[in-house]
Formats: C-alpha cells, sequence, structure tokens
C-alpha cells in the first residue's frame, strides 16, 4: 500500500511538471534578458492593411523562420495602413495610414516593441501609399497618390519625431511609389502610369529639386514599385498591369534616369520589385502566388531568370518584398492569405528555398512589410 | 479509556517510526526538473523542461555536500538552453522511510540562445529543499525539490523557480 501511494505520488508531482512544462512559445520569452550584447535581434514588422495594427516578429538569425513578438500586433491607428519602412539604424520604424498620417515608433533593441515617437502621427498628403528613409537616416520620404506629390520629413536623431523639409510636400504626380539611390543624393517616384520622378536631395536638409529630365518617361502601364541596386548604378520599376519590369541606368552625377538595354524585361505580374543588398538579384512578387527572381548583370543591369524561378510564394497575393541587411532571407506580404512567407537565399544562385514553417501568420491584409537592422 | 490507550500506544510507536534512517556515504540522484523563469529586462517569464542531477557527499546523518547540475530547454523557435553547475551545503532531517533535506548552493549558470547569437556565464545561487521517500536500500524517490534559483545575466539578478522530482540511488552506509 505504502509503496502505491508512493507512486502516486510521485505520478501526481510528475503530472503537475508536465501541465507547467509546455514550451513557452509565440511571444518573446525567455530563459534570461537577451540584452546582455547590443542589437540582439533583427525584426519584421508588416502593416496590416485591415485591422489598424502592425504585426512584429523576431527573425530567426539561422532559420529566417519569424516569432512573433512580445505586444505584437501593436497597434497604430487609423482604418487603413499601407507602406512602412524603417531607419538604416534599426531604431525607428514608420507606417503610413491612409487617413493621410504618417506614424513614428521606436524599436526596442531588445523585444523589438514599439513606442510612439513624440508628436506621432505626423501629417501627410493625401493617400500615402509608400515611405522610404534615405540611407543616412536624416529624412523620411512619402509617396502620397491622391495628392500627387512627396512629403518631406527630417528625423530627429534622438528620438525619432519628425519635422517637414522646408518646400514639403514636392509636386510629383500621383506618385505611387519612393526609393531613395544608395548615395541618398536622388529619390524616385513612379507615378503609376508610364513615368518615372526624379529629384536630387538636398543631403543637408532633405528638400527635393527635380532632376533635368524628369520625369523620365517609358512604355509602361501603371508603374508602381521602384528600388535601385546597392551600387547606385541601376534602377528597376515594376509595371504591375502590363507585367513587366522597366530598368534605368542612373547618372551618378546627375540623377538623370536613361533604359537599359533589353529593357523592359517581362514578368508574368510584377506587383513590386526589391533588390538584394550583394546587388545581384531583384525579386518581384507578382501578386497572384509566385515570385520572379532575376539575376543582376553587374555590368550592364540586365535581367536574366534565376534557376527555378518563379517560386511559389507559399500564400495568396505577394505583395512587397523585404530582405534582411545580411541577404539571406527574403520576407513577402502575402495580402490574399493574411500571412508573411521567408525564404532563405541562395546568395550564389539567387533561388529561393521557404523556411521551415513559412508561411507565418500576420494580420489582415499586410500591405507593408520592412525589416528592422541590427541596432 | 480506549482512546487513552490508542494514543498511548500511538506515542509509544513514534519514537519507533521517528527513528532515523542510516545516512548513506552518497546518494546521487537524477530526474525530471522544471523551471519557471522571470528574466526580467522586458522579456516575458518562460516555462522551461529539463532535468537535474546531483551527488551528495555525507559527512554525517545531517550534512553533506551538494554538486548540484541541471539544464534546461525553452522557448520554442529560440533553441534555448541553460545549464547550471551549482554546490554547497546540505541538511537533512532523516526519519525511517523519508529524508528531509534543504540546502544552499552556489555556482554558475551558462546560457544560450543561438536564433539571436547569445551566449552568457554567470554568477547563479539557489535555495531550497525536498523530500526522499525510501523505496529499497539503495534507491529513494525523490517526489519533490523545490528551490528558489537566482542568475545574474546582464548585470542584474533574477529570480526563478525550480522544482525536480526522479530517483536517488544510495551508496555506502554510516
Amino acid at each position: 500500500m505504502r509503496r502505491n501511494q508512493i507512486i502516486l505520488a510521485v505520478a501526481g508531482v510528475l503530472l503537475i511538471a508536465l501541465t507547467f512544462s509546455a514550451c513557452s512559445s509565440g511571444l518573446l520569452t525567455s530563459l534570461f534578458p537577451l540584452n546582455t550584447f547590443g542589437g540582439i535581434g533583427q525584426f519584421v514588422y508588416s502593416a496590416n492593411g485591415s485591422n489598424n495594427n502592425a504585426s512584429g516578429f523576431l527573425i530567426n538569425s539561422s532559420s529566417g523562420g519569424l516569432t512573433p513578438l512580445a505586444g505584437s500586433p501593436f497597434s497604430v491607428g487609423g482604418p487603413s495602413l499601407t507602406g512602412v519602412a524603417t531607419t538604416p539604424s534599426g531604431k525607428y520604424v514608420y507606417i503610413l495610414e491612409a487617413s493621410d498620417e504618417i506614424y513614428g515608433f521606436a524599436i526596442n533593441a531588445t523585444t523589438g516593441g514599439l513606442t510612439a515617437v513624440p508628436g506621432s502621427p505626423f501629417p501627410s498628403g493625401s493617400c500615402p501609399l509608400e515611405v522610404a528613409v534615405d540611407p543616412s537616416g536624416k529624412f523620411v520620404y512619402v509617396a502620397n497618390v491622391c495628392s500627387g506629390n512627396i512629403s518631406a520629413y527630417a528625423i530627429n536623431a534622438a528620438n525619432g519625431s519628425l519635422t517637414p523639409v522646408a518646400g514639403s510636400p514636392f509636386t510629383s504626380s500621383s506618385a505611387s511609389a519612393v526609393a531613395v539611390d544608395p548615395s541618398g543624393k536622388f529619390l524616385y517616384a513612379p507615378d503609376g502610369g508610364s513615368r518615372v520622378f526624379a529629384f536630387a536631395i538636398n543631403t543637408s536638409n532633405g528638400v527635393l529639386a527635380p532632376v533635368a529630365g524628369s520625369p523620365f518617361s517609358t512604355s509602361g502601364c501603371e508603374l508602381t514599385g521602384v528600388a535601385a541596386d546597392p551600387s547606385g548604378k541601376f534602377l528597376y520599376a515594376n509595371d504591375s498591369e502590363c507585367d513587366n519590369v522597366f530598368a534605368f541606368n542612373i547618372n551618378s552625377a546627375s540623377g538623370a534616369l536613361s533604359t537599359l538595354t533589353g529593357s523592359p524585361f517581362a514578368t508574368a505580374g510584377a506587383a513590386s520589385v526589391a533588390v538584394d543588398p550583394s546587388g545581384k538579384f531583384l525579386y518581384v512578387p507578382d501578386g497572384g502566388s509566385r515570385i520572379f527572381a532575376y539575376r543582376i548583370d553587374a555590368s550592364s543591369g540586365a535581367l536574366t531568370a534565376v534557376t527555378g524561378s518563379p517560386f511559389t510564394s507559399g500564400g495568396s497575393g505577394p505583395f512587397k518584398a523585404a530582405i534582411d541587411p545580411s541577404g539571406k532571407f527574403l520576407f513577402v506580404n502575402n495580402r490574399g492569405s493574411d500571412n508573411i512567407s521567408a525564404f532563405s537565399i541562395n546568395t550564389s544562385t539567387g533561388v529561393l528555398t521557404p523556411v521551415a514553417g513559412s508561411p507565418f501568420a500576420s494580420g489582415p491584409f499586410p500591405q507593408g512589410i520592412a525589416v528592422a537592422a541590427h541596432q | 479509556m480506549r482512546t487513552t490507550l490508542v494514543l498511548a500506544g500511538l506515542l509509544a510507536l513514534l519514537p519507533c517510526s521517528a527513528a532515523a534512517q542510516e545516512a548513506p556515504k552518497v546518494e546521487v540522484f537524477g530526474g525530471y526538473s522544471y523551471i519557471r523563469a522571470n528574466p526580467r529586462g522586458g522579456f516575458i517569464g518562460s516555462n522551461g523542461s529539463g532535468w537535474n542531477a546531483s551527488g551528495a557527499w555525507n559527512w554525517n546523518k545531517q550534512w553533506g555536500y551538494v554538486a548540484d547540475f541541471s539544464g534546461y530547454y525553452c522557448c520554442k523557435g529560440q533553441g534555448q538552453r541553460e545549464h547550471n553547475f551549482l554546490f554547497g551545503p546540505q541538511f537533512n532531517l532523516r526519519r525511517h522511510r523519508t529524508n528531509f533535506f534543504v540546502h544552499a548552493l552556489i555556482g554558475a549558470s551558462h546560457g544560450n540562445a543561438p536564433a539571436v547569437s547569445f551566449s552568457d556565464t554567470v554568477l547563479s545561487w539557489a535555495g531550497g529543499g525536498g523530500v526522499d521517500i525510501r523505496w529499497t536500500d539503495r534507491i529513494s524517490l525523490r517526489v519533490a525539490q523545490v528551490d528558489y534559483f537566482g542568475t545574474h545575466y546582464a548585470g542584474t539578478p533574477q529570480h526563478h523557480f525550480r522544482a525536480s522530482a526522479g530517483l536517488v540511488i544510495k551508496f555506502g552506509g554510516k
């Protein structure tokens, strides 16, 4: 009888222990505070178009898998979120809200949590669709598709708050996207039609001045996205209606664009464009279910399809792509299936391989996506 | 009258049931362990599972010296792990079939979270106790060992709770 009682007692203890021992998961739980080292992790933020909040994830630096951050999704405000961008320092993230506002948040380097910067939200132009931060981290630029202009702000380095640049907003005609070249000297904004507007940036105060010859016309139908390669030599713009990628040479002195030989390069769907940090590959989510991948010729900028392209996104409606600064992982928000697809990038071939667990659930209708670098 | 006799009989039995058991020279424990970690620093507390093993060298029936080792694993998708190495004295209150013990331990912990390139070795300590129930002359069941467990990551103390259970194998005797 005593032996049976002992067995029952031990079983009871083990059962209680097993009840408590379910692995902690999903949140940024931890056995120890992971802030011994500066810049403990990289984060991905996705602006949810239907839920007034942003989903945040920790990137597993080994696998590329995503773990939801503690406190995610983070309340942002407003009826519909669009674009999202982070500063090169990884300290701040800016999220657009369709009611003509830009929200700024400071990123907690340890937890990835978001805290509104002083004065947030800041007024933008009408229908802000895309946002970009210049490479110096000093200025934010917003493409306002309805008011047809570019809002420009100076970033307070101490707290991330935004102050409009003198002369902002700058006229561009229905700007659907915005990108700053790696030198920080030029800004490019497709107009949602067939033209790309180009501006020279005053690197002291952020003021924009039209580049001679701007806007630059193409034979395109609906240019909705733009990206410059890290060398600053080439610019790519996706045509989401006629399924092309237009490619340009960038004049490093003037910022003027000239069409690359072979442009446009045909895809079968082109919702956006993204260039990897090495400048070797270009990725084009098609808005359906696939991601087109191209190798960039380092001399000419011409595009050739990566072996195996297009790659299945794993979700529905892949819209925007964000690549981590190491160039190892690519993340795509799937607007139709409310999740984020994650891929490892073969840095030699550009081939995409889904990471374990991909896609990862986000909020509804994720519109914008950005990676925050290590602080 | 009858009640008085029964009570007297129980009292008469008490010295026998409370008679101290012999103290083995060495007691080796191994079993399952659970930790409720409270990392602080903005992180959320977590439940970890793992193991606990110890060796106790007994000077006499009451006092011994313990070397305690444990490992905990946590946090899906992050592959966090912590290994602890603690040492210190242990006091035993041995009865016929049970041993109640308390200990105070100090040593080091090594934490590792490869997903975020975290690795650190810090001071750690523990205080607590438990109860072993004799199964055979050589084997006891540690039905519970509970400890306050402290670590010192990032220059500040963290305070955790851990509980273990398992088997104790006894060697030698006094």
